[in-house]
């Protein structure tokens, strides 16, 4: 659980003007509670109680983003994730209560982009709103950001250099390419099997202690204090997240 | 020479062959001393020739020439005659020293004297040759006399012999097959049999066959349906019986055997002799039967009888011997049964090891059948297992069924349906029965009957004692789990409610009387709610865990650095850990350690919300982390109080809370601790630090350090 770090209540930034965002719960309440943060961050806010409705109203509304609690009477949470990427590749973010670690993977396998663990504060799902949106919008774009800062971290993609309070750390150039892919999905989650996929290619997918060793050295070589990382936070069981703005 | 045949006309004899025919050498001394004897005569007839007339001289020759005759054999008394002829004639007869053949009356005395000396000489021979005759035949019987002393000698050594392979067998079988060989052997015969009679049971009998290789076509006859009819003539056999061939065919037993073997019976005269204790009751007997040459003698007999008696003596002391060992062994098995059935919890396995050490003593199959809910026997275990369990055949089910309802033992070799197959065992204890043991290839012994129920009343008991001891702890558990329910419906009800009396009291307020509240009183309210929602939430989340944990959670290993999941758990208590002094102190060559990180990141979690609760504002905590072989020890550090003593271990107990007063809590995260290091075969404690303070410490088993070279390095 990230701290709240943002204000609800801050300014709406670029990213979610005139973003429209589908919630899929059955809880009438949560959606009553996302509604008014969610229209007070000047998003358009279109809802649906049940799977079936949710599907309809993706295709109907064309919505930018959806949340999607896995838990839903009619349909199960994973099928609902099936064909939703069928209908669109905006980003999904999935509601779900903690020791579902699996359910998390497989919606992350099956095309979701994050997810929030309930109970969740309102800051938290913002931050991953936006930085899926961003993300959404840089692929579209298709073309990324020459360079990202974090604190005290900056990575400069197109001079390839990362620095720490202005001084250069020299990666290998694994650690390179697993600090850059974290970073183009900066405040998302990147799965274990995503990065082994990226990094190493398709027959390592599941040698996550590779992966592990890799993240090792890269924080010992990148965050002030390792035992306690501020940029490179773990999400147990399912992947790595670089801290979001 | 004529005469020198005399003496040979019986040359073929080897007897005489000692004395042999008298020499050519001895017969020309005989000749010689005929000589010899005419001088003599000669010498006195002329010393009294000037007292007598010739003619009375003449007796003087005669008297010489009969000497001869009687010593010296016919040739040397002819030759005497003669000589006596001429020497009488040449110097008695006037004219003396003249040979004048006128005096015709002197030749005619001298025939008479030949003739007389003739007579003399055969009757001295035959004489002679009837000594010889006897003395010969005497030798004869000498001879024979020696050789049936030496056969009565070879045989009476055999016999020891045979007596010592017999008394030095070291089993009643290997007896009785000893006594067979060797009697068959002895005796010459073809056919030799011997028969064991059962001490309690006469109906049972051991037997052992020996046959000759000529003989050995007749096996199966003999030792299959013609024993019945062997037994048959042994059966009045207390006393040895001698049969030619014309008797044995006239009896019935014999005829019975010719009907099976067809034509010709293997059998060809009989020696039968009974073995006899040392108290006079018949132990068996032993048929011998077609001899190699001849008939069977009573020389056989008296050797055979010899034989069997001193083959009773080994029998009845090999039987005793076995008897002895049986029950000694019994007795062995049953205290090693006993031993280990003590060490046995549970029914299932009692049984199997109870069944392994019946069939191992006792041989065979054994089973055991146990009563199923509604009381009838269903198989549960067989020894030697064979694969799937069988269902008894239904007449055998029906014993089994007696014998656990009547309590007792039933089944072949009892009195309750003794034509039954297998022997059926009920397995009797104080609290009634527990089901039946089968033995399916029952021994006949009875005595063996009081061993098996022994046996199967030690494993009735530990059947029963297993039972109860199960009986027992389910009535615990089930209190266990009524006081456990107990305590946490108080605890939790308390803990559930201090929130929700918050959290309600304080959104009210907002509610419906906001006016009244300054902004500093509204925000206290507010975050009032904020903070007991997430009281309220991690109380379930850890009730939650708890519930699964305890309901067998499946730990997802995976191989990482220890850094990781300490540096995760302090990330997510961050908020929290402000104004905290925390140090770490995690070397850099700790090893990979398989672990789930999502359960261990609870554990991390709960021991620093654990300092962070029992002890005071702003003092300070450390987590560290240490690699010995095999293992790697994480220990999270505060400078609290400490513990009291005696709750180091019990305050990993569920609902247990230490020195709780003003600290909420359900008494859950530790205990939740203990679990998931259990469930990785890890350890977890906790103790007073001697300079102050509390330490948690907890292990996980680590991976062997070259594995993980190998992933550093690629």
């Amino acid at each position: 659980m990230l701290p709240r770090s943002t204000s609800p209540t801050s300014s709406p930034s670029r990213d979610t003007m005139q973003s429209a965002v589908l919630v899929i719960d059955d809880e009438a309440r949560l959606r009553q509670f996302l509604r008014a943060e969610l229209v007070s961050e000047s998003y358009r806010f279109y809802e649906a109680a049940t799977g079936q409705e949710g599907l309809t109203e993706a295709e109907r509304r064309e919505p930018n983003i959806i949340i999607l609690d896995l838990g839903l009477p009619d349909l199960d949470g994973l099928e609902i994730i099936r064909r939703l990427r069928k209908l669109t590749v905006v980003p999904i973010i999935v509601l779900s209560a903690r020791g579902q670690e699996g359910d998390k993977i497989r919606a992350l396998d099956l095309g979701a982009n994050d997810y929030v663990i309930k109970p969740f504060g309102i800051g938290e799902l913002l931050a991953r709103m936006r930085a899926a949106l961003r993300h959404a919008t840089a692929s579209n774009q298709e073309h990324s950001e020459p360079a990202v800062t974090l604190g005290s971290l900056h990575i400069d993609f197109i001079r390839r250099r990362v620095s720490c309070d202005g001084i250069e750390i020299h990666l290998t150039p694994i650690e390179y390419k697993l600090l850059t892919t974290l970073a183009r999905h900066a405040g998302s989650i990147v799965t274990h099997r995503q990065l082994l996929k990226e990094i190493w290619g398709p027959t390592y997918e599941d040698q996550t202690h590779y992966l592990r060793v890799f993240m090792l050295q890269l924080r010992r070589k990148v965050e002030p204090n390792p035992a306690r990382p501020r940029y490179l936070l773990t999400e147990p069981g399912v992947g790595y997240r670089l801290a979001g703005d | 020479m004529v005469q020198r045949h005399n003496t040979q006309d019986t040359p073929s004899d080897p007897s005489t062959a000692a004395t042999g025919p008298r020499s050519h050498r001895d017969s020309l001394i005989a000749y010689a001393e005929s000589i010899g004897v005419i001088t003599c005569c000669t010498g006195i007839a002329w010393l009294l020739a000037r007292y007598f007339r010739p003619g009375n001289l003449l007796m003087i020759y005669l008297l010489g020439i009969a000497v001869v005759a009687t010593r010296l054999g016919r040739g040397p008394s002819v030759w005497a005659a003669l000589l006596g002829v001429v020497t009488f004639d040449f110097f008695f007869v006037p004219p003396v020293h003249t040979f004048r053949t006128s005096d015709l009356e002197y030749f005619f005395a001298f025939g008479v004297i030949l003739a007389v000396s003739l007579i003399i000489c055969s009757r001295s021979e035959r004489l002679r040759k009837e000594t010889l005759a006897t003395q010969e035949y005497e030798r004869r019987m000498a001879a024979m006399r020696e050789a049936t002393r030496s056969v009565q000698v070879a045989q009476l050594r055999e016999l020891a012999v045979g007596a010592l392979a017999v008394t030095s067998t070291r089993s009643v079988d290997q007896a009785l097959q000893v006594l067979s060989d060797t009697a068959r052997r002895l005796i010459h015969t073809n056919v030799a049999m011997t028969v064991l009679l059962s001490e309690e049971d006469s109906s049972r009998a051991s037997h052992a066959v020996s046959l000759s290789d000529t003989y050995i076509a007749w096996r199966d006859l003999i030792e299959g349906p013609g024993r019945l009819a062997l037994y048959q003539l042994g059966s009045q056999a207390d006393r040895p019986i001698r049969m030619k061939h014309e008797e044995l065919k006239t009896h019935p037993a014999w005829q019975d055997l010719a009907r099976m073997s067809g034509e010709r019976p293997p059998l060809r005269g009989l020696l039968s002799a009974p073995l006899i204790s040392s108290l006079g009751a018949s132990l068996g007997f032993i048929h011998l039967s077609a001899k190699a040459v001849g008939d069977l003698s009573e020389t056989d007999e008296a050797i055979l009888v010899q034989l069997t008696q001193i083959a009773s003596v080994t029998l009845e002391r090999l039987r005793l011997y076995e008897d002895s060992e049986q029950r000694r062994e019994g007795a062995e098995r049953l205290y090693a049964m006993s031993r280990e059935l003590a060490a046995i919890r549970d029914v299932d396995s009692l049984l199997q090891a109870g069944i392994r050490h019946i069939s191992e003593l006792f041989g065979g199959s054994v089973s055991a059948h146990r009563p199923n809910a509604a009381g009838t026997l269903e198989p549960a275990w067989c020894y030697p297992n064979t694969g799937a369990l069988s269902a008894l055949p239904p007449a055998e089910l029906e014993v089994s069924h007696w014998s656990y309802l009547h309590r007792e033992t039933a089944g072949a070799g009892t009195h309750v349906f003794p034509e039954a197959t297998a022997l059926h065992l009920p397995l009797v204890a104080s609290r009634g029965v527990h089901g039946v043991l089968v033995l399916s290839q029952p021994r006949g012994a009875r005595h063996l009957h009081k061993v098996l129920e022994t046996f199967a009343n030690q494993i009735a008991l530990a059947v029963e004692r297993a039972l109860v001891v199960e009986e027992a702890h389910q009535a615990q558990l089930r209190m266990e789990t009524e006081r456990l329910r107990n305590s946490l419906l108080s605890s939790i009800s308390h803990d559930l409610r201090t929130p929700l009396a918050a959290i309600t009291g304080a959104a009210g307020s907002l509610l419906w009387r906001d006016e009244r509240f300054d902004a500093e009183t509204r925000h206290q309210l507010k975050e009032t709610i904020y903070e007991e929602g997430k009281r309220l939430s991690r109380l379930v989340e850890n009730l939650l865990s708890m519930t699964r944990l305890e309901s067998g959670i499946q730990v997802k290993k995976d191989l990482q650095p220890m850094e990781e999941v300490i540096g995760t758990a302090l990330s997510h208590m961050e908020p929290n850990l402000a104004g905290r002094p925390l140090t770490t102190h995690l070397p850099h060559d700790l090893p990979l350690v398989p672990l789930d990180e999502v359960l261990i990141e609870q554990v991390l979690i709960n021991l620093l919300e654990n300092a962070l609760k029992y002890t005071p504002a702003g003092s300070s905590l450390e987590v560290r982390a240490f690699a010995s072989p095999g293992l790697v020890t994480i220990e999270v550090a505060d400078r609290g109080p400490g513990l009291q003593a005696g709750d180091e271990e019990r305050i990993f107990e569920k609902f247990y809370r230490g020195r709780s007063q003003g600290i909420q809590g359900a008494g859950l995260g530790l205990a939740i601790c203990r679990s998931v290091i259990q469930a990785h075969g890890g350890r977890i404690w906790a103790e007073s630090r001697p300079d102050g303070g509390a330490v948690f410490q907890f292990t996980l088993p680590s991976e062997p350090v070259s594995e993980q070279v190998r992933i550093r390095e690629g």
